[in-house]
Order: structure tokens, then C-alpha cells, then sequence
């Protein structure tokens, strides 16, 4: 049960670095959670959708799920932060809350409210090792989100654009005399945030069918990920994911399952009490 | 930066909390059936339901079933031929308070002679006090909870199976048809689940049953190997499941994943929406109800073909159980007056409605001292998606 356990809380923990990521790179940039980050997602799950149930093939649905999301984000900056940006950060912030009640009730609105069945891009036999039985879905959401954060990582340090957002998102005055268009960055920051969201949505909804609230949770756990990996930081939020992922699974099988989703609020409490900046963050930066 | 991260901390926080209800409007009465008389003579029946708020659905249902059965009876000149229903229902918004407002209009002001309502089992507990002091006696057809009659209120009933009701049910078929000796109970962790477990608890030694294993999960769950691995260790006869559609419909795709392979039965999760989300995964699933439309008794095809043309597809089982209700009532004022006694005592129609036993779509019905409703009840069977009785 162990192992079977363990893998369970890699593959529920990779979807929640995956969703962290997202949420670090626009506190990086704005310096404050995206609350409508969840509701992103599930529209961009949505969206898949509705392509799929059009007949399109499912990885046509994927691609214009998560372009939706992409746009969705895109939106979310241009037309909404970015008149807000200048006033406060608290203005900022009940903005994208606002935002995430209008997605989530348009979405009751148009796609109802109980949950449907997704189709899933991975077969459904079992792969038997043993006495552990492993679904090529696990399988392939741990490696998809390992591959898109390292293509991340990879992206941010060694391509040039990549490299541009990073300096615009830690130095906006600084980028800005260098010649980057700090707004442009910021406004593609929103973008890819918005896909790896509908990509987390569209790995999650076929074990948990697409769901108007599927955001609740799963938004929830991707704030504490990114924050007690480290906010602000790639590899914090996908550690910060992952240890979440186990310690729920692991709690939940020799403890309680009832006290499943407290076990990763109860850690987070537990690092932030001990290392107050997350646990890959060495100082906290002060703008200030 | 660092009290940006703390404000925000505390919103999350906040939003966790945030409840989802609000309703604003007054409660106010709902539509009102007069019928002509040419005695002159009328029953006022009154219906209180949540016709607006979280559970205006369900109070639709309620009261579409008792209209139907309140016009049957009108388009047959009445109770007894000659006594029609006048019809007053009142909405109470799924509020405890405003229930109990909207059944003191009943009483005092409409003057109603017997109540149907209300259904969340909160209202009925609050509003019950009402019709128990002006000796008034109240048919809920949808309120579960055991405490409602249990408090000695000798004026109300319960016309819809209790979850004790059901777990019996359940344990008895399973010993009966399966032979079983000891079973495994999953359960949600909401007030429903959990009292379905304690009931499981408590009444397991009745049937010679050992509970092997019992576990929980919260509404909303999506991973339930961890509870599936423990049951399969624990090697039960069969296994109780006791909550909703979705995370049912979820646990079954997970068994056949897991290998998870004993008998399935339960309830709470009778829905059409469990056949599309579970699929195959589902097949062989078995159900404790009171009402199948799949049932082939020719007063249910009936009930059924006429609740479909009427307002559509689409009710649940206390739209029978509201039709019953008002049949009830009929059935007790027509021994009253067949007895030569005075129905309008309000008294003498309570204890004629304790004596009931009425043949209805939802099978015979009769009360045990309390009130609580004693039935058959049925075990569905999911084949291929379709309802199949296995006991009726």
C-alpha cells in the first residue's frame, strides 16, 4: 500500500506543482495571487469539452482548450489587472477574485452544474507490477508535468524571451531601461500561466469529471503548494506540489481519510512556521 | 510584499468558509386551487414546500405531484364524490423560520384541515410544532430524519422511508440472498453518511453481520484507493455504500482499477446522473428505494405516464410519495364519514390517518405508533444501465 500510495500522491502532487507554477509566475510578475487561477482552468477544461462532445478529436479539443485558456488569461490581464495595476495591490487582488465568481457562475450558466465524464488521453488498462496496479494515466500526468516544468525552467534561463519576462518580473525598472516592454511580458506571463492551468485541468477532470467547482479544491491547493515550496519560485512550487501530493496520501492511508485535505494545510503551517519564506526561498524580497 | 502575501492568506482563507446560500424574498403563498362545490362544502389542504431558494426543485416536484393528485380527485367530484380539495400551498424557501411563519398562515389564517410538507427535514422539525398545537395532523412526504418522529408529536407523519428503514432493508436482502455473514460500509462524512453508518452499527447484530471495515470520504473526494485497498484487505461479504451519485459512480470506476470486486449496495445515490457518469463501471450496482419507475405495478406506469405529460420528465421519489400523501388524507376522511364520524374534527381525522393503510404507487403504507412510515421497500438492480427490481 505504501508504494501504491506514494505514487497516488506523485501523480494528484505533479498536477498540483503544475497548477503552482502557474500561480508563482504571476505573483512573481504582480507580486499577488491570481484567485481566478482555478476557475481558468476549469473553464479551459471545459472548453476541451465542448470541442470533444462537438466531435473533434480529443487532442484537437486539448489544443483549443488551452488556447481558449491562453486567451482567457490574456483577457484577464489586459482588460481587467491592468487598469487596476497602478491603484493597489488589495484592488488587484478582489479583482481576480471578482473575476473567478463571474467564470465560475457563467460556467454554471453554460455548462450546468452537475459533473460530466472527461475523456482521458491515456489508455485505461492497467499496468500490473507485482501486486501494484499503475494506470498510464498516473504515469503520464507525473510525466507531462515534469517535462512542462523543465521545459519551463529550461525556457526561463536559456531562451531569450524566457529570459526577458524573468528580468521583467524581477526588476520591472530595470528591464524596462534595457529595452524589454515590461507590459508585454507581464501580458504573456498571464498567457502561459492560464495554459499550464487548462493543461492541469484537462489531466485532472478524467479522474474527477469536469466540474463547475473543480476549482475550489484544487485552486486552494495550488496557493499553499507555490507558497510553501517558495513563492515566487519554479522548482519550490513543484516540490511544494509534490510534498503536498504524498503527505495527503500517505495521511490519508495511515491516518484518516476524512482529514485528507486538512493534512496539507497542516503542513504548510508546520514549513511556514519553521522557514516562514517557503522552502526554496532564501530571503524574502522587500520592494519596498 | 510580505503583507501582500499575508492579505492574500487571509482571503484564501475566507474563501474557504464563504457559504454559498442567500435568499432574499418574503415567503408568500403559491398557487391555490378552488374548486366549484355543490355542496358547498370543501377540505382545505394545505402544502407547504420550498418552492424558491436552494431547494426549489425539489419543492416543485412536491408540489407538482400533490396538484396532480389534488385535480384527480377534484375531476371525481372530491373526497367521497362530493367533497373537493381546496388547495393551498405556501412556500417556504428551505428556511427553517420562514416555515414556520408560512405555517402559522396555513393554520390560522388559510384554517387548513391537513398539512403535506414540508421537505428538508429541518423545516418539517421546526414548522411541526405548529400543526401539533392547533391538533392538525401533517403528512411529510420527503422529511428522513428519525428525530421527527421520535419527539412524541402525535400529529405528524412521515411518509417517506427513514435510512434505518433502508439499512434493514439492505442487510436483509443481502443475508437472504447472498448468505452474507459480514460486509464493509463506505460512507460520506455529511449527516446522511454518517448516521448511516451509526444505524449500520447499531442494527448489524440483528442480522448476524460483522462490520469488517468501515470507511469514510468527504463529498467532493476524487481518490479513494486508500479506502478501497483497506476494504479489499478486510475481505467483506459485500460492502454498503451510503452517499451520492458522484463519488459513488467515481468509487466504482476505482474498484474495477483496483480489482475491488464484492457485491455493491446502498443508498442515496439513485440517480440518473449515476448511469452517466459511472457507465459499465456501475453495472450490477443494487439499491434500496420505495419507488422505481421501472417498476411494471400498473398504478406506478401510470403514476409515471401521467407526472411525464404533465410537467416532464424528471422527479424523484417524493413526488409519488406528495401523490400518496394526498390520497392518504382522501382515503382517512372517507373512512371517517363511512364510519358516521365528523372528519372536521380535526382529532378524529388524526387518528384515522394513524390507521391508514393505503395500496398507493409507492406501495401499501401504513404508520406505526409514532408516525413513521412502515413499506416494503424495494432493492433496484443497475443492468446495462437500466433499473431492474431484484426485490419488490
Amino acid at each position: 500500500m505504501l508504494f501504491q500510495q506514494i505514487l497516488n500522491g506523485l501523480t494528484n502532487g505533479s498536477l498540483y506543482a503544475l497548477m503552482a507554477v502557474g500561480v508563482t509566475m504571476v505573483y512573481k510578475s504582480l507580486g499577488m495571487l491570481n484567485f481566478a487561477h482555478g476557475d481558468i482552468m476549469m473553464v479551459g477544461t471545459f472548453i476541451t469539452l465542448t470541442f470533444v462532445l462537438m466531435g473533434y478529436p480529443l487532442y484537437v479539443g486539448i489544443a483549443l482548450g488551452v488556447i481558449s485558456a491562453a486567451i482567457l488569461g490574456f483577457l484577464l490581464e489586459r482588460a481587467i489587472l491592468r487598469k487596476v495595476k497602478f491603484t493597489s495591490f488589495v484592488n488587484l487582488l478582489i479583482a481576480t477574485v471578482g473575476v473567478s465568481y463571474v467564470l465560475r457562475n457563467a460556467a454554471m450558466v453554460i455548462w450546468g452544474t452537475s459533473p460530466q465524464l472527461f475523456p482521458s488521453m491515456f489508455p485505461e488498462t492497467l499496468i500490473e507490477i507485482g501486486n501494484f496496479r499503475i494506470t498510464p494515466q498516473s504515469i503520464g500526468v507525473i510525466l507531462i508535468s515534469l517535462v512542462i516544468i523543465t521545459g519551463l525552467h529550461f525556457f526561463f534561463t536559456k531562451v531569450k524571451i524566457g529570459k526577458c519576462m524573468q528580468l521583467a518580473n524581477s526588476d520591472p525598472e530595470g528591464a524596462a531601461m534595457m529595452g524589454v516592454n515590461v507590459t508585454h511580458m507581464r501580458f504573456l506571463t498571464f498567457g502561459i500561466s492560464a495554459a499550464l492551468a487548462a493543461i492541469a485541468g484537462i489531466m485532472i477532470a478524467p479522474m474527477t469529471y469536469a466540474r463547475v467547482d473543480m476549482s475550489a479544491t484544487i485552486g486552494m491547493k495550488a496557493f499553499a503548494a507555490a507558497i510553501l515550496g517558495g513563492i515566487g519560485n519554479l522548482w519550490g512550487a513543484l516540490l511544494g506540489g509534490i510534498i503536498l501530493g504524498i503527505v495527503e496520501a500517505l495521511g490519508s492511508a495511515y491516518i484518516s481519510t476524512a482529514y485528507r485535505d486538512a493534512f496539507s494545510f497542516i503542513i504548510l503551517f508546520i514549513v511556514l512556521f519553521v522557514k516562514p519564506t517557503g522552502l526554496l526561498n532564501k530571503k524574502i524580497e522587500n520592494k519596498l | 510584499m510580505k503583507r501582500a502575501l499575508a492579505f492574500a492568506m487571509a482571503l484564501l482563507m475566507g474563501l474557504a468558509v464563504v457559504g454559498c446560500e442567500s435568499s432574499d424574498s418574503e415567503g408568500g403563498g403559491g398557487t391555490v386551487i378552488v374548486p366549484e362545490s355543490a355542496s358547498g362544502e370543501y377540505f382545505t389542504l394545505g402544502l407547504i414546500a420550498p418552492l424558491s431558494g436552494s431547494s426549489a426543485v425539489s419543492g416543485q416536484i412536491l408540489e407538482n405531484a400533490t396538484i396532480m393528485a389534488v385535480n384527480e380527485i377534484n375531476e371525481e367530484g372530491g373526497i367521497n364524490g362530493e367533497i373537493p380539495i381546496r388547495l393551498v400551498s405556501i412556500d417556504d424557501e428551505a428556511v427553517p423560520a420562514t416555515s414556520v411563519t408560512a405555517m402559522q398562515r396555513l393554520v390560522e389564517q388559510d384554517k387548513v384541515q391537513a398539512v403535506i410538507g414540508s421537505q428538508p427535514s429541518s423545516c418539517t422539525m421546526a414548522n411541526m410544532e405548529i400543526t401539533e398545537a392547533a391538533h392538525i395532523p401533517q403528512i411529510t412526504p420527503a422529511s428522513s430524519n428519525v428525530a421527527i418522529t421520535e419527539g412524541g408529536n402525535d400529529y405528524i407523519y412521515q411518509l417517506t422511508a427513514t435510512d434505518e428503514l433502508h439499512m434493514r432493508n439492505v442487510m436483509q436482502y443481502m443475508v437472504d440472498e447472498y448468505g452474507a455473514e459480514k460486509f464493509a460500509i463506505l460512507y460520506e462524512s455529511s449527516d446522511f453518511g454518517t448516521g448511516g453508518y451509526r444505524i449500520a452499527n447499531q442494527i448489524c447484530d440483528e442480522y448476524d453481520l460483522e462490520m469488517v471495515d468501515h470507511e469514510v470520504y468527504n463529498s467532493g473526494d476524487t481518490d479513494f484507493s486508500v479506502a478501497l485497498s483497506k476494504i479489499k484487505n478486510a475481505d467483506p461479504d459485500f460492502i454498503i455504500f451510503w452517499g451520492y451519485h458522484t463519488e459513488v459512480a467515481m468509487i466504482c470506476r476505482q474498484m474495477i482499477q483496483y480489482g475491488v470486486e464484492y457485491p455493491v449496495i446502498g443508498q442515496g445515490f439513485n440517480s440518473p446522473e449515476l448511469t452517466n457518469l459511472g457507465g459499465q463501471s456501475i453495472n450490477g450496482i443494487m439499491i434500496s428505494t420505495a419507488f422505481d419507475a421501472a417498476n411494471p405495478d400498473e398504478k406506478v406506469q401510470e403514476f409515471d405516464r401521467k407526472y411525464a405529460e404533465l410537467y416532464g420528465e424528471g422527479y424523484d421519489q417524493n413526488a409519488p410519495q406528495s401523490y400518496d400523501a394526498v390520497y392518504i388524507i382522501k382515503d382517512a376522511v372517507e373512512r371517517c364519514i363511512a364510519d358516521g364520524e365528523d372528519y372536521t374534527d380535526s382529532d378524529v381525522l388524526n387518528d384515522y390517518i394513524g390507521s391508514t393503510s393505503w395500496d398507493g404507487v409507492t406501495g401499501v403504507t401504513t404508520f406505526d405508533e409514532n408516525g413513521k412510515m412502515n413499506k416494503d421497500l424495494l432493492i433496484i438492480q443497475i443492468e446495462d444501465g437500466e433499473h431492474v427490481i431484484v426485490k419488490g
